[in-house]
């Protein structure tokens, strides 16, 4: 099978996990009551924590995904609450 | 992944290196690979796993530990060392896989082998402490059940579609691993930790601005109360996967039960039948016995024929000789008549002198012998001759020939049966049916009692859990919204939970989908196989428990003849392809259970279960003459594992024109 | 013939052979099988050294023998016409060993003793054992 096939096969399984956080995201988003929270809880973010937890289908040692969910939240944290300070501003 | 090339050395019955090249085009995906039973099939499968992971499965689907994976020949030869080597491509790249395992002496456990891994990945070595994760991320051990099964798992499978509360709970569990649930449960499970530790950096920022120290008390002890009764859900779950695989091991046994007695039956039989065959054998060799005794000159008819030959043209000569003697000796006494009387006998004119000249030369001949001699010679020759004949005509009768022939068919028929029941009894052997049926079942009730009381306090526990969870979101909430709550760890928290709420949502829509997604697969291969028309679709419900159902929608509950095992094929198959990687098929021997006319349809979709197919057959089960007519022209290779001698201990591979 | 042998006598091994042939039920009587080695011995044109025969133990007067088998060795025995019987035992002996050799082939004993005469057929199966 060449490369194209190949990425089409894995597209879809990960196309129907995807398809399914989106639909999840959109529910739970909608009576989300903490308007920074959503603010910080954007598409990107999702897509990204979304990744890091596709790439590590089966591995052991979560404290290295745990670490590295705990930098990509605080980060997005401090993007968006210094955002918000500038509009204050 | 597929595979391109297996090389075994020393392993299971190959003695020596061997190699089998199943390397597929896209229009003929099929390596088909034909092997009696104990030839070496399983083996070919056990060494493309033990290759991937270090492991190999006996029949009965439990580990087998390294030393009884060498072959016997080089463990004769002092030799305990053994290795395989795969090549396939991922990825559109070459993968080289070799595993060596080798032992300095005897070795009595696994630990006393030295295992040698080398994986080369388009030509560059990788770093040996990498290779099991490599493996692990093109194709992991735990979904590759899906990808190299044998009958015996289709029968598990068979049985896990046929009972409804401990089947569902694998066929849940299979589903979820296949298809990626684990990486969402895995990063539910991470966030949850995350947000847990963002709520106790609030609770000690309450602390140290000494305000609300209450709430923040709170929230720490319903954590510490999440924290436990967690605690408490995992022991739980690992006592059910415990009592859930007892439960699996019993219904093999029961079912191994009933397959020992068979066999136990078998080899009665069989007893019997090699005492039958003697008796029957030694009877015709009584027949030839009789005849050899008799007529013990058999082996010199041929000499005696062409003996014959001779002596039968040497009488017609000596006939002919005896005839001109008497014609001779009536000439010469008619001579001397004449010569005496002076005229001659016939018409008594005095003889001339040239007459007497001549007359007195027939009178002194006697070149013919003496007819008295010569008859003499005939006489005895004729005797000769009669008794040569009588030799001749001796050869073994046509029914002495038959029970010689017959003598040796039946010691042939013996010594196949004679093998099969020492087949038999290598496995009987150590498979001891010490508990009886009703036994089994006692433990079995129990289990299925034991397992009732772990789910109902599962169930306890999760109530109790999100309770706990409910009032501490409260909290958390409240928390976030103190004046003077630090804004950073305020939206963490707060950024986090919703996160851990979106996952655990996409979790339920997710597994919701991937049931959708296998039913609907299920369904469409399950129609390509089963012959019964009226039997439209596959049912996966809530429960995970699969019903087939007819075509005025309705779930039959009914065992179907051969239906089970077409669902089982089908399901697997399905999740093959919804599976998250993809990988080749490797069959063994699954079509023990299949009547004709469902392997037939089995046969004609093969081609259509995954891009590279290798399916490992015995000739009880493939009639090649009628069932590759059915896989068409799909077979890319075709294979026979044969025994190099008798023993089932040497085995290789010899590719059917 | 004055100096033929009025008995016949076999060597040890000669001995062991046609006991063998009729425990393993080829044979009704060892001399049958003592005739019928005769005749392998003519057929395949078998001998032996006289020096190779140890120990010679009397087994029967010549009388026991079936009349016809000195008629065979007279025609078809070489330098059989001085003592017939003497060179039967030689045969015997000769075509003994020849048997004992293949006594575990049926295949090959079958076609030595001209049981499959005029057939060119295998037994069904017989390659696999």
């Amino acid at each position: 099978m060449d490369t194209a096939e190949q990425q089409v096969f894995v597209d879809r399984s990960e196309k129907a996990a995807r398809s399914a956080i989106k639909r999840a995201a959109g529910e739970v988003l909608a009576h989300a009551d903490d308007d920074l929270a959503q603010g910080v809880v954007d598409d990107s973010l999702v897509d990204e924590v979304f990744r890091l937890a596709w790439r590590y289908q089966f591995s052991e040692g979560r404290v290295a995904v745990r670490a590295e969910l705990q930098q990509v939240v605080g980060d997005r944290v401090a993007e968006v609450l210094l955002a918000a300070e500038e509009d204050a501003k | 992944m597929k595979l391109a090339r297996v090389r075994v050395e020393n392993f299971g019955p190959y003695y020596g290196p061997h190699e089998i090249d199943l390397s597929v085009g896209s229009h003929a995906p099929v390596i088909l690979v034909h092997g009696e039973n104990l030839h070496g099939k399983t083996s070919l499968l056990n060494a493309i796993r033990w290759c991937l992971y270090q492991r190999a499965f006996d029949r009965r689907n439990e580990q087998m530990p390294f030393k009884e994976l060498i072959n016997y020949h080089a463990v004769d030869d002092g030799n305990w060392v053994a290795s395989v080597r795969l090549e396939f491509t991922h990825d559109g790249v070459l993968h080289e896989l070799e595993r060596q395992m080798q032992a300095a002496r005897e070795p009595v456990a696994d630990s006393d082998f030295e295992i040698v891994q080398r994986l080369r990945v388009g030509g560059q070595f990788e770093k040996e402490r990498t290779i099991d994760d490599r493996i692990a991320s093109i194709l992991h051990e735990d979904i590759s059940n899906f990808f190299f099964f044998d009958g015996e798992m289709l029968n598990r499978y068979e049985d896990l579609v046929a009972d409804e509360a401990g089947g569902a709970a694998i066929i849940k569990r299979s589903i979820e691993q296949i298809l990626g649930l684990p990486a969402m449960q895995e990063l539910h499970a991470d966030l949850t930790d995350v947000h847990r530790a963002a709520g106790r950096r609030q609770t000690k920022a309450l602390e140290a601005a000494q305000k609300d120290v209450e709430f923040g008390r709170q929230a720490e002890q319903l954590r510490e109360q999440i924290e436990a009764v967690e605690k408490d859900l995992a022991e739980l779950q690992h006592e059910l996967a415990i009592e859930q695989a007892k439960k699996e091991e019993l219904r093999q046994r029961r079912r191994r039960l009933g397959e020992v007695e068979a066999e136990a039956r078998e080899l009665a039989t069989l007893d019997q039948d090699i005492e039958q065959l003697g008796l029957l054998r030694k009877e015709q060799q009584a027949l030839c016995r009789t005849a050899l005794s008799d007529s013990w000159w058999l082996t010199i008819s041929p000499l005696a024929n062409a003996r014959l030959d001779e002596a039968e043209a040497q009488m017609a000569e000596l006939s002919e000789q005896v005839a001109a003697a008497h014609v001779n000796v009536a000439e010469r006494d008619r001579a001397r008549e004449a010569l005496t009387s002076g005229r001659c006998p016939t018409c008594q004119v005095e003889l001339t002198d040239a007459t007497r000249t001549e007359l007195e030369r027939h009178a002194a001949e006697d070149d013919h012998g003496e007819p008295a001699d010569l008859t003499l010679a005939l006489a005895e020759l004729s005797a000769k001759v009669k008794w040569l004949r009588e030799l001749a005509a001796l050869g073994p009768v046509e029914s002495v020939r038959s029970a010689h022939r017959e003598y040796r068919r039946l010691g042939i028929e013996i010594r196949r049966k004679q093998r099969r029941a020492e087949a038999i009894r290598a496995t009987l052997g150590d498979d001891p049916a010490t508990l009886g049926i009703s036994a089994l079942e006692h433990e079995y009730d129990d289990v299925v009692e034991r397992l009732r009381n772990i789910n109902d306090s599962i169930q306890g526990q999760e109530a109790v859990r999100d309770d706990a969870e409910n009032k501490l979101r409260g909290i958390e909430a409240k928390i976030r919204r103190l004046p003077g709550a630090d804004p950073k760890i305020a939206t963490e928290a707060a950024a986090l939970e919703l996160l851990r709420d979106i996952f655990d949502r996409a979790i339920d829509v997710f597994r919701t989908d991937l049931r959708e997604q296998v039913e609907s697969e299920a369904t469409q291969i399950f129609t390509e196989l089963i012959t019964a028309a009226d039997l439209t679709s596959l049912h996966i419900n809530d429960q995970y428990g699969l019903r087939i159902v007819n075509r005025a929608g309705r779930e039959i509950t009914t065992r179907a003849a051969g239906a089970e095992q077409v669902v089982a094929l089908s399901l697997i198959a399905a999740l093959n392809r919804c599976a998250v990687r993809e990988g080749p098929i490797v069959m063994d021997t699954p079509f023990g259970r299949l009547d004709r006319s469902h392997r037939k349809n089995i046969l004609e979709y093969v081609p259509h279960f995954g891009p590279q197919v290798v399916l490992l057959v015995q000739s009880g089960e493939f009639e090649r003459d009628r069932d590759l007519d059915y896989l068409g022209s799909s077979v890319a290779r075709e294979y026979e594992i044969v025994r190099v001698n008798d023993l089932s201990t040497q085995s290789e591979f010899r590719e059917v024109a | 013939m004055p100096d033929d042998q009025t008995t016949i006598s076999l060597s040890d091994e000669g001995d062991r052979i046609v006991r063998e042939l009729v425990e393993r039920g080829w044979f009704s009587t060892q001399v049958a099988a003592f005739q019928a080695a005769v005749g392998v011995a003519i057929a395949h044109e078998l001998t032996i050294d006289r020096s190779d025969l140890k120990n010679q133990t009397t087994k029967w007067n010549v009388g026991t023998l079936d009349p016809r088998l000195r008629d065979m060795i007279m025609e078809f025995g070489r330098d059989a016409a001085e003592s017939p019987y003497e060179t039967a035992t030689i045969l015997a002996e000769a075509g003994l060993r020849r048997l004992a050799s293949v006594l575990d082939d049926e295949a090959q004993l079958a076609s030595i003793l001209r049981l499959d005469a005029g057939s060119d057929e295998g037994v069904e199966g017989e390659e696999e054992s």
